[in-house]
């Protein structure tokens, strides 16, 4: 009952925060108005101009597609490097050969520049969107990979043959001790991963016009029309802030309980003078 | 030679006389709207209705609250006695002077009024003291001083301006007041509900709000109806938004001492949305969104600080009583018709937008005098001085 109020009261608190994070945006809008007072449409369109455009394209039916198409190759790449860079990971972690035989490969990997991948899937791929699926998998698999290695190499040895001598049962140990502290690496690193995964998605597309986002910024590039690009822009960084204060933010903050102050610990309002 | 009870100690005559202004600001103006009288002099009626309830009454309420909160936070003598009797006469000369505007000289009217604010920073200069407070009373000077030089043709300042840029201020003063009397009246609360009284505070979100609050006023003050200061509006009202989570701490909310914060804070963020919008094109009539902020937020607000300290000052444990929501909701009911009645019966605005909202206004303190005024002038509960 007092936990689930207590639940209820927090996700309150949540929600509420968004004002905080709505000031902030807000401050960023009239900043991006002074720049376009200051240098006109062409450079920088009035954030109201932006926002009817994009209004204008979503009615016109051109929004909804490009959206679900650069998730579909988000989402896709992304669920597939995680799949193997965390299973990769955490062989890497668990086996100092495999760590010696993987980890000079996911560094390299790491130091080629997405837009070298782009070039390199369309030349495999062609204009298609497994060309941008195929970008996002090799880009973020390394991220997840040292992620998984790290959390799986720190495991604490001590805990786990404290574990065994109280005999807990595997799937105890698997789901009680290894997965709260893996996550502690991992979901750091799949929170960057999938962030990077819109990006480096809209980037392939951009190049391989083969539909979402990117081949919308694509166009108005073309037809140099600024409002229609900042639309787009727009519309990406909507779906990244969805993903971050929608998702990721909420189960980070499942996840770190641990540190939440423990009630009553301390009393700010304590050190304040009881009179006004 | 002791002084009397009324001089001792600064909440006490300056609570009393705030009503005078209150009521004085309003007076002319159903006279006005209802075609009975024209205006006397030069000076527009919006700007010197504004000028009253901003310099007038809202300055009266801030005069109670330093004179009194300074000395009580930094534990150093308050102004009482003769110095006290000196700055309640300035205040009042200044009132006179608006009063009989039309009938004096500008320049007359100009003296009398300009000399209170720098009498009230000087006494609330000492040191150790917050430095917010003084340095808000030098621009609230400066503010007062363009309003005058500007009525005189001495300056090219609209003095309407001056009075928003008060205004603007006074928002952002009462985010930083609120960020020291929060801490005391949740925990109040709190105890009066029978729970724990554990307030905490992110000072984080109190700073945000008062910083954007100030980046509004800036705004307002060097680019007014711009689209980049509607957009900063917003943003205030989200960090306002924000801040009010503070205050989300159940039924205890409830409490007079937590929920007339909650209402003023609630009027100011609904007042910067709609000021906002109306800069960033919308049909929103900008004089009502100000006293959504002036009206809802400073006179809740206002009320609310002259109730609490009235009530702890004078020697009085919490709680509040039930009477303090009367004039409180009557205030409310004012910003609402004053904010509602240009946009949806603009036809009506003469009855319901102005007379029916000053009689409110003005029955609200009449209301507040007969709760609280046998308390200011009378010794403290506790026989303490003060």
């Amino acid at each position: 009952m007092t936990d689930a109020r207590g639940r209820a009261a927090r996700a309150l608190d949540y929600l509420w925060g968004g004002w905080g994070a709505a000031a902030s945006l807000l401050l960023l809008l009239a900043l991006w108005e002074a720049g376009h007072a200051a240098y006109g449409t062409l450079v920088l369109p009035s954030p109201r101009d932006t926002f009817a455009a994009l209004w204008r394209m979503t009615v016109e039916g051109r929004v909804p597609p490009a959206v679900l198409e650069t998730s579909r190759n988000a989402l896709g790449g992304f669920a597939a490097a995680a799949l193997a860079g965390g299973c990769l990971g955490a062989m890497a972690g668990a086996s100092d050969m495999m760590r010696r035989l993987l980890q000079p490969i996911a560094t390299l990997m790491l130091g080629i520049p997405a837009i070298a991948w782009v070039v390199l899937s369309l030349l495999w791929f062609g204009g298609t969107g497994l060309a941008a699926v195929f970008t996002v998998v090799v880009t973020t698999a390394p991220i997840v990979f040292t992620g998984s290695a790290q959390g799986v190499r720190t495991l604490d040895g001590a805990l786990r043959r404290m574990a065994v001598s109280f005999r807990v049962p595997g799937w105890v140990l698997a789901w009680d001790v290894y997965l709260p502290h893996m996550l502690s690496y991992l979901f750091p690193a799949l929170a960057t991963a999938l962030a990077l995964s819109w990006k480096v998605a809209v980037m392939a597309e951009l190049l391989s016009g083969a539909g979402g986002i990117g081949d919308g910024l694509a166009t108005a590039r073309v037809q140099i029309d600024t409002v229609k690009a900042m639309a787009w822009v727009l519309t990406v960084v909507s779906l990244l802030l969805a993903v971050e204060y929608l998702l990721l933010e909420p189960v980070r903050r499942h996840l770190q309980t641990w540190r939440r102050e423990i009630p009553g610990a301390t009393d700010a309002g304590a050190r304040t003078p009881g009179v006004l | 030679m002791t002084a009397p009870v009324i001089l001792a100690y600064g909440f006490r005559p300056f609570f009393l006389l705030a009503p005078l202004a209150a009521w004085g600001a309003v007076v002319p103006l159903p006279v006005l709207w209802m075609g009975l009288g024209g205006g006397g002099g030069d000076l527009a009626i919006g700007a010197w209705h504004g000028h009253e309830q901003v310099f007038g009454y809202l300055g009266a309420a801030l005069a109670g609250f330093l004179l009194t909160a300074l000395p009580s936070w930094t534990d150093t003598p308050p102004v009482t006695g003769r110095p006290l009797a000196a700055l309640a006469a300035l205040w009042l000369a200044g009132r006179i002077a608006f009063w009989l505007d039309g009938l004096l000289p500008p320049a007359v009217v100009a003296g009398l009024d300009i000399l209170f604010l720098p009498a009230l920073l000087a006494a609330s200069l000492p040191k150790g003291r917050p430095w917010e407070f003084p340095a808000a009373l030098v621009a609230l000077t400066l503010c007062n001083a363009a309003f005058h030089l500007g009525r005189l043709d001495i300056v090219p300042v609209d003095p309407t301006r001056a009075v928003v840029a008060a205004l603007d201020l006074f928002l952002v003063l009462i985010a930083v007041a609120l960020g020291r009397i929060l801490p005391v009246t949740l925990r109040s609360a709190l105890i009066e509900t029978d729970r724990a009284p554990m307030v905490r505070l992110a000072p984080g979100r109190r700073h945000l709000a008062a910083v954007t609050l100030l980046l509004f006023g800036v705004a307002e003050a060097v680019a007014p109806n711009s689209a980049v200061t509607g957009w900063i509006a917003l943003a205030a009202a989200c960090a306002t938004l924000d801040r009010m989570g503070e205050s989300h701490i159940g039924v205890a909310l409830a409490r007079p001492q937590a929920g007339l914060f909650y209402l003023g804070q609630a009027a100011i963020a609904a007042g910067l949305v709609l000021l906002g919008l109306s800069m960033l094109g919308f049909a929103i009539e900008p004089v009502s969104a100000r006293h959504a902020l002036a009206l809802g937020g400073g006179g809740l607000t206002a009320l609310a600080v002259q109730s609490v300290v009235s009530l702890r000052h004078t020697g009085r444990p919490f709680p509040l009583p039930a009477a303090v929501w009367a004039p409180a909701a009557l205030v409310a009911a004012a910003t609402l018709l004053r904010v509602a009645v240009p946009h949806w019966v603009p036809e009506a605005m003469a009855i319901w937008g102005v007379l029916v909202p000053s009689a409110l206004w003005a029955l609200a303190f009449a209301l507040w005098l007969h709760v609280f005024a046998p308390w200011l002038v009378a010794p403290r509960a506790d026989g303490k001085p003060g």
